[in-house]
């Protein structure tokens, strides 16, 4: 496995804090992928192999700025603050969830007032309108703030895409779009969704800064992250971040990835783990063992299984708050 | 209190203004509101006023002028936005559906969307199929929206102000017919209720419910209708979601006979929901079937006697108004 960083974005400390978020998305996601096995839960939407652009990008904004994700952005939540007790809630759709109070789908679709994480759509791309919109409000109020959004290769074919990133560029609004570009929209390869499959050559055409990077190699991922938000918040405009990942699971628990994927390619994709990639680069530097790693791990998984028994334990919503939060 | 005439489109335009004025964290966005002062000229000026930040000339692209002013509602700006016309919303229509309306709802009740989008509807102006449309029921139907049609120039400004200060997102449907259209408005600053039905002609012989445009007409028809002895009562829905119910109920009850009408297509139409919730709450007071006028079940034409031939008129509104007093037709 490459390790082929030359610049240090972050210090050794922030480049741990980084590897425990990767972890705790990790056990998340193992989690939630036992628990719909074992009937307890209906639906898991894998980020397996997005940690790494997940974390990198969303350690390079602040807490006053806002999180405008996609449904497979289980690390960026994590990041964000949310906790594993949270996330449970949220998986059982139990009355204390914070995230929609049992009203959208789990393991993915979330949103968080307070932690400045905003509504995630269903609706491939209809959210990046929005996060355009949020960093127009910033503008206007002068804020300061740097919005954040992430989609997949998929939502570039959208017509949303267009619109949210040509109207950022025409503003230089202070937002940052990441392409976690894994490859597949579902089950369809990129070769059919788009001639050129380098998302990143599109900046030219909208006038703004394009970047491709290798979204497995979290310190370059960082590096480049944290030079967008820098350069929105100086007021030059957006960037478009296209980071090459590799999606390790179904598309959700619905689906069978073998029946689009051959037992090669899934197999190439799991040599692609950003998890295992950033673990050698911190035992390469001296900065982590793999015991450590390894107990980290264990820890973390521990956690999961402990929030996921607890969540399941705690109230539903009851029937008759079904009508309740539809307006203000 | 004082009042001056004034056209709708200057009312719209005051209330725009007043509250840009009362309250820095509303902005306009649309297409061509700035120096060309919006398709319909309600925007006039405004730009110079407030400023290129705060009167957005949009590119066009109805996906992100409704989702970025959902985008900068949640975060507690009030955007108003103007589509161009109604027709154009349909291509907005996954942003304002599945986005500004369920937003709240499905995340717990955190956010807020206080969003404002303006569109004139209707037809009569010989812009044939795809610019002529009257759709208040695509929004009425959709729980998490509020949805107003306004059709004097008092309720145009009173009611946009109110839709700017709630904190959900309104339907502020205007017709292409208004913007010209005169009337007294108050002095000052005044709001009006947002949910209210008006009573604008009191009558004992049938209740005739107007959506939009069609309850001009409809108090056009009951002027006129006095004269064969038909005393219509006349009601503006004014609110497509959600319906007052009240007054109308109040007012069937009395009059025991009731002709519902809009510019639209009738069938799933406003005037079927007005139709079955008046029979699900008055049945007993009723001595004549409800009865339903709406515009021609076709893409709208364009050439001039083929359009008004679409559109229903006050001679169809009288005609059937007769049929449901149990008059026989003037022609025998």
């Amino acid at each position: 496995m490459a390790t082929t960083t030359k610049r240090d974005a972050a210090t050794h400390e922030e480049y741990l804090e980084l590897h425990r978020w990767m972890s705790m998305a990790q056990a998340l996601d193992d989690r939630m992928h036992i628990l719909v096995k074992q009937g307890r839960a209906p639906f898991v939407g894998s980020s397996r192999g997005h940690e790494g652009i997940q974390v990198a990008s969303t350690a390079a904004i602040g807490p006053s700025d806002w999180l405008v994700p996609h449904y497979r952005g289980l690390a960026n939540a994590i990041v964000r603050g949310l906790t594993m007790k949270e996330w449970m809630l949220a998986v059982f759709a139990k009355a204390g969830d914070p995230l929609s109070g049992g009203r959208n789908i789990p393991g993915g679709c979330y949103s968080y007032h307070k932690l400045k994480i905003a509504p995630v759509s269903q609706v491939v791309a209809s959210w990046i309108p929005k996060a355009s919109g949020i960093a127009y409000g910033s503008k206007l109020a002068g804020d300061g703030a740097v919005t954040l959004c992430t989609f997949g290769d998929g939502a570039t074919s959208q017509g949303d895409f267009h619109e949210g990133v040509n109207f950022a560029a025409a503003h230089k609004l202070p937002v940052v779009f990441v392409c976690e570009n894994n490859g597949y929209a579902i089950s369809v390869p990129i070769r059919l969704q788009m001639s050129n499959p380098d998302v990143a050559d599109r900046a030219r055409g909208y006038g703004i800064v394009g970047v491709t990077v290798d979204g497995t190699d979290v310190p370059a991922a960082y590096a480049v992250c944290k030079e967008a938000v820098d350069r929105a918040r100086r007021g030059e405009g957006p960037t478009l971040i296209d980071a090459k990942i590799w999606r390790m699971n179904s598309h959700t628990s619905e689906d069978n990835q073998l029946k689009y994927r051959s037992k090669e390619e899934i197999a190439d994709a799991a040599e692609h783990d950003p998890i295992e990639r950033f673990r050698a680069w911190l035992v390469e530097r001296g900065w982590i063992t793999l015991e450590d790693a390894a107990r980290i791990q264990t820890e973390c998984d521990q956690e999961a299984s402990a929030a996921a028994d607890w969540a399941e334990q705690q109230p539903d919503p009851v029937a008759e708050d079904a009508l309740t939060n539809l307006f203000a | 209190m004082a009042a001056e005439e004034k056209l709708y489109r200057v009312a719209l335009r005051e209330a725009l203004a007043e509250e840009m004025e009362r309250d820095d964290s509303v902005y306009l966005v649309g297409e061509d509101i700035g120096k060309f002062g919006g398709a319909y000229r309600v925007t006039e000026g405004l730009l110079d006023r407030f400023g290129s930040q705060r009167v957005v000339d949009a590119p066009i692209a109805e996906e992100v002028i409704v989702g970025s002013a959902i985008g900068s509602a949640m975060l507690g700006l009030r955007p108003v936005v103007e589509l161009m016309t109604i027709n154009f919303s349909l291509v907005a229509y996954d942003q304002i559906v599945n986005n500004a309306a369920k937003i709240r709802y499905m995340f717990g009740g955190e956010a807020k969307v206080p969003l404002v989008i303006r569109m004139p509807g209707g037809a009569g102006h010989q812009l044939s199929a795809q610019h002529s449309h009257s759709f208040e029921v695509l929004y009425g139907l959709i729980p998490g929206l509020l949805v107003v049609a306004p059709t004097t120039p008092e309720d145009a400004k009173g009611m946009l102000k109110s839709a700017i200060r709630t904190d959900n997102p309104v339907m502020f449907l205007e017709s292409m017919s208004l913007y010209n259209v005169r009337g007294m408005v108050p002095d000052g600053d005044y709001t009006t209720p947002m949910g209210t039905a008006a009573v604008r002609r009191k009558g004992s012989d049938l209740t005739i419910v107007g959506v939009s445009r069609m309850a001009v007409l409809a108090n056009e028809a009951a002027k006129q209708l006095e004269e064969e002895d038909i005393d219509a009562e006349v009601i503006d829905l004014r609110s497509i979601r959600p319906i007052d119910w009240p007054p109308i109920v109040e007012s069937v009850r009395r009059t025991s006979r009731c002709l519902v009408v809009e510019e639209g297509w009738a069938t799933y139409g406003v005037t079927a929901e007005i139709a079955a919730g008046v029979q699900e709450r008055a049945f007993d007071y009723l001595d004549a079937p409800i009865r339903r006028l709406g515009g021609a079940q076709v893409p709208m034409p364009y050439s001039l006697p083929l359009e008004k031939a679409s559109i229903p008129t006050s001679e169809d509104i009288k005609k059937l108004a007769r049929e449901v007093v149990g008059r026989k037709p003037l022609d025998g």
